[in-house]
């Protein structure tokens, strides 16, 4: 953890905002060590020590994933959000997904909250991890809460290789995140930040390609799907409007006649 | 070869020693190791040579790990994926190609190579291609069985399923095979 705190410190330079992505302090496939790499947090005051180098009041706000030890002695699969010298906004996974390759269901807590969160220049972000951008109640949540940019930490494997790509060929699963984040982008009218890993554990190759998409759904910067990058952008809060103004539907929208449906749903 | 990669630097190991070097899988993984700067060489004794096959190949085994022991590599079988579901799971603890079908190697080489098993089987499907498409559509897309193998003679087909029965003790201890696919050998193919 130390080695990994040090390397995102040394790469925070000249922006507002750092994000780096899913469990990027411990690595992802941690299973039954999450007892052994859990810290403990409390929102609002200063990071643990071993983060303490991230947490300057003078560095950049900075987005770093752990596993958190959660007052209720679960362990959680979490983001969180440095600056100013204390910890100002986490974030649990919500949906630790338990199929296929996947098992964090066994070893992570499943958080039970989104919030939004206020960035430098009057931005209100959202915070989600990796599988919770699949969950399209969460983007809508997110974005029916004011959230101009939905800030995505990922460690998402490729599975499936398929014709396509700079280089002729691409994993399937790539290409269907590369779908979500602009159609969630465009849906929304906000902007879509994914840090997603890169490199191997434990024979899973991450897929890497994390980009920032705009408001109408564009992808503005990428990164390839092997090696480490570096992808900097500065946001337009003009954009938003445009690409909201052609559109009606999130000026439309009613959360009562959801709030009403869900009830009738959930209480069957 | 990320995989490759990492699988050295966590077993501290300097290069990999491969086994069956001269096939098709062998020669294309030691082209990849040439590209991408890992340290590879060919098990001692792996040209083929001695009476008996059988033993011949034990032996090239056992030197391998020798080799590897003393120079601090890891030892690698390029057995391909169509193999490893049909029964020939070698105990070698990387397997680089485990999830690359041999539809694929022969499409990239010219050739492919298993067991006699299951080049048999391959031959009486029509093809190493039919035994692919066959094993894609029941493991990866899911399909019943007897949709999935509808393309092949009964009888093949349930030589495919009886193949595939015999190796669940064996891929449930099989080595490290990088993931590509959707169900892969050791990740979330564990029958």
């Amino acid at each position: 953890m130390a080695a990994n705190v040090a390397a995102i410190a040394s790469a925070a330079r000249a922006a507002d905002l750092i994000v780096t992505p899913e469990l990027s302090l411990t690595g992802y496939d941690v299973r039954d060590a999450v007892h052994d790499l859990a810290i403990a947090i409390e929102p609002g005051a200063a990071p643990p020590l071993q983060l303490e180098p991230l947490a300057g009041e003078s560095t950049p706000e900075v987005i770093v994933g752990l596993v958190e030890a959660g007052g209720d002695g679960i362990p959680y699969n979490t983001a969180i959000l440095l600056g100013g010298g204390r910890i100002r906004h986490f974030h649990r996974k919500i949906y630790p997904p338990t199929y296929g390759l996947f098992d964090e269901g066994r070893f992570f807590g499943r958080g039970q909250m989104l919030d939004t969160f206020e960035l430098a220049g009057g931005w209100r972000a959202a915070l989600l991890v990796c599988e919770d951008l699949w969950h399209p109640a969460l983007t809508y949540l997110a974005a029916m809460s004011g959230a101009d940019l939905l800030i995505v930490a990922a460690a998402a494997p490729g599975r499936g290789v398929v014709e396509g790509g700079p280089d002729g060929s691409a994993f399937a699963s790539s290409l269907a995140w590369n779908e979500l984040v602009s159609v969630t982008a465009r849906t929304y009218g906000v902007y879509v930040a994914l840090s997603n890993r890169v490199g191997s554990e434990d024979g899973v190759t991450f897929a890497g390609g994390s980009r920032i998409v705009g408001p109408d759904g564009a992808v503005l910067v990428s990164a390839a799907d092997t090696g480490e990058h570096r992808l900097e952008l500065v946001l337009e809060p003009a954009e938003l409007a445009r690409a909201r103004q052609p559109y009606a539907h999130l000026r439309d929208d009613d959360p009562r006649f959801l709030a009403r449906a869900l009830g009738r749903l959930v209480a069957l | 070869m990320g995989v490759v990669h990492q699988a050295l630097q966590d077993a501290h190991a300097y290069g990999v020693i491969v086994l069956e070097p001269h096939g098709p899988e062998g020669a294309l993984f030691l082209r990849w190791c040439e590209k991408t700067r890992v340290e590879a060489a060919a098990a001692p004794g792996a040209n083929g040579e001695g009476t008996d096959p059988g033993a011949s190949a034990e032996l090239v085994r056992a030197a391998g790990r020798i080799a590897a022991a003393g120079r601090g590599a890891l030892v690698v079988h390029p057995v391909n994926r169509t193999a490893l579901l049909l029964g020939d799971i070698p105990p070698e603890p990387l397997l680089p190609l485990g999830d690359v079908p041999a539809s694929v190697i022969q499409t990239c080489t010219g050739g492919w190579s298993g067991s006699e098993s299951v080049t048999s089987l391959a031959n009486r499907a029509g093809g190493v291609e039919a035994l692919d498409r066959a094993l894609f559509r029941w493991l990866e897309r899911r399909e019943p069985f007897a949709v999935a193998t509808s393309e092949l003679a009964p009888e093949v087909a349930c030589a495919l399923r009886s193949r595939f029965q015999a190796g669940r003790f064996g891929r449930r201890r099989a080595g490290l095979v990088p993931k590509l696919g959707y169900r892969t050998v050791g990740h979330d193919l564990r029958i």
